[in-house]
Parts: structure tokens; sequence; C-alpha cells
């Protein structure tokens, strides 16, 4: 998130916002011991960050995979083990962002959808696990939504030279696409 | 912003999730009716695809019966 959405958040009723990285199981667990020492528990968990790789499967980096895993499917998984002992004990809620992407499978976004299967798993997987605790968990599966998600895939892309080698599978597509 | 591309409604099923007294698990949310259908056929095209010529392969009366099962299980949680 930009600085001034950070600012604005805070101006909010009943807000404060702690930004972290998914990734990042430092600033994971430092943002856990911040609710804590605000002393009013957590009821909801709202999984949202996700990213968008895209490109055909014979093309993509594989390091670019594991950009889209890390954030996608272990930054859930790793922000709802962190949070879980606090939902569990005010019997809240975890809402997670799927995608139809997670069910139906798009040609270009395979690694996006692919880790959007993954949540799938994920979701039914906790549901059962949180049942006995009271805790419900759900998902929202959205299709093609406006979001920033494009604008970040093609920075994504632009940094890591992605246009600039021999992508002719991508290419391809990308003018069946347009025809 | 086009409506239909106006993610307002994401944050609305978001909101259902985290407030309803009967939430929902799962909250597909598309701009198209025709998104809608094609991800809805796609779930019935692998169940089609996974029962045709396996050992077990259920006939179409017994499919239509699993169906209205699970229509009625959705209904009584609704």
């Amino acid at each position: 998130m930009h600085k001034d959405e950070i600012e604005a958040m805070n101006k909010m009723d009943n807000v404060t916002a702690v930004q972290f990285d998914v990734r990042n199981q430092t600033e994971i667990n430092a943002a856990v011991t911040f609710v804590e020492l605000q002393g009013r528990g957590l009821y909801e968990l709202i999984n949202n960050a996700d990213i968008n790789v895209f490109g055909p499967l014979l093309e993509v980096p594989v390091e670019q995979l594991h950009y889209q895993m890390d954030v996608n499917v272990y930054g859930p998984v790793r922000v709802t083990q962190a949070f879980a002992p606090l939902i569990i004990q005010s019997k809240g809620r975890i809402v997670t962002t799927g995608s139809v992407a997670g069910i139906v499978t798009p040609p270009i976004f395979w690694a996006y959808s692919m880790s959007k299967h993954a949540v799938e798993v994920f979701n039914d997987t906790l549901a059962i696990e949180m049942a006995r605790f009271d805790v419900s968990v759900h998902v929202i599966e959205p299709s093609t939504y406006k979001s920033n998600i494009g604008v970040a895939a093609k920075k994504l892309m632009d940094d890591a030279n992605y246009w600039t080698e021999d992508t002719p599978i991508l290419k391809s597509l990308l003018i069946c696409l347009m025809l | 912003m086009d409506q239909q591309l106006n993610p307002a409604a994401v944050g609305t099923a978001a909101l259902h999730a985290m407030q309803s007294d009967m939430p929902k698990c799962r909250y597909m949310v598309t701009v198209t009716a025709a998104q809608a259908g094609r991800v809805l056929r796609r779930q019935l095209s692998k169940m089609l695809e996974l029962n045709a010529g396996q050992t077990h392969e259920l006939d179409r009366t017994r499919l239509i019966e699993m169906l209205d099962e699970e229509i009625a299980k959705l209904t009584l949680l609704q």
C-alpha cells in the first residue's frame, strides 16, 4: 500500500492500519504482537493480498512462479497460522480472496490460476480444521473486476525484462487474443 | 468507471461473509452472466469427465438425483 493510503485509513474511525509483507514472517509476527497489545482481540481475518504472474507455461521463469505462490498461497498460510489463536479466541471468521480462476483455468494466467486453485484447497482444509473452534471460513471468488493487479503484473514482468526475451508462445497467444 | 467492472460487488460479498448470520462458504462474484455460466459449466463438464468410463460410472438418472440431493442440502442451510 502507498503511504497516502495508509494515512487515509488511519483517518477513519476505529481504524488503525498496520502494513506487513505476507512473505515476511518477522513482519507478520510483529503485526500479531501489535494487535495483541491493543487488547481488543481480533474477530475477522481477511486474506486479500495477491499478485498475478502471467505468460505461457513454457515461458514463465520458475522464479516468477515461486513469487506467485509465495504471495498468493504461502502468504495466506503464514498469516492465518499467525493470527489463528486470536481468531479462535473470539470464535471469529476468516475470509480469503480466491478467484473464478481457482475453478476454471484461463490461458496465459495459468500461474495465477494455479495459485487460486491452491487457495481453494487452503480454504476447504481450513474450514474443516476451524469448525471445532466455531470459527467460520469463507472464500470470495471474483472474476474480472477492476483492480491494480494487472498494472502490478505488468511491472513485475517489466522488472524481470520478460518482454525483451525470446517469448514466441506469448507473442503468438497475444496475437490470437487480439484477433 | 464502467459500473460492471466496479469492484464494489466484491466488497459486498466480503461484507456478507463477515457480517451475515448465515454466511456462505463460497461467494462467486462475476462481472457478467456469461462468466458465471462458463464457470458453472466447466464444473459440470469436469464432473462428467470424471464419471465417463470409470469402473463405477453413474448413469444420468443417478447424476440428476445427486444434483437434487445437493440442492436440497443447500436449501436447508439457507
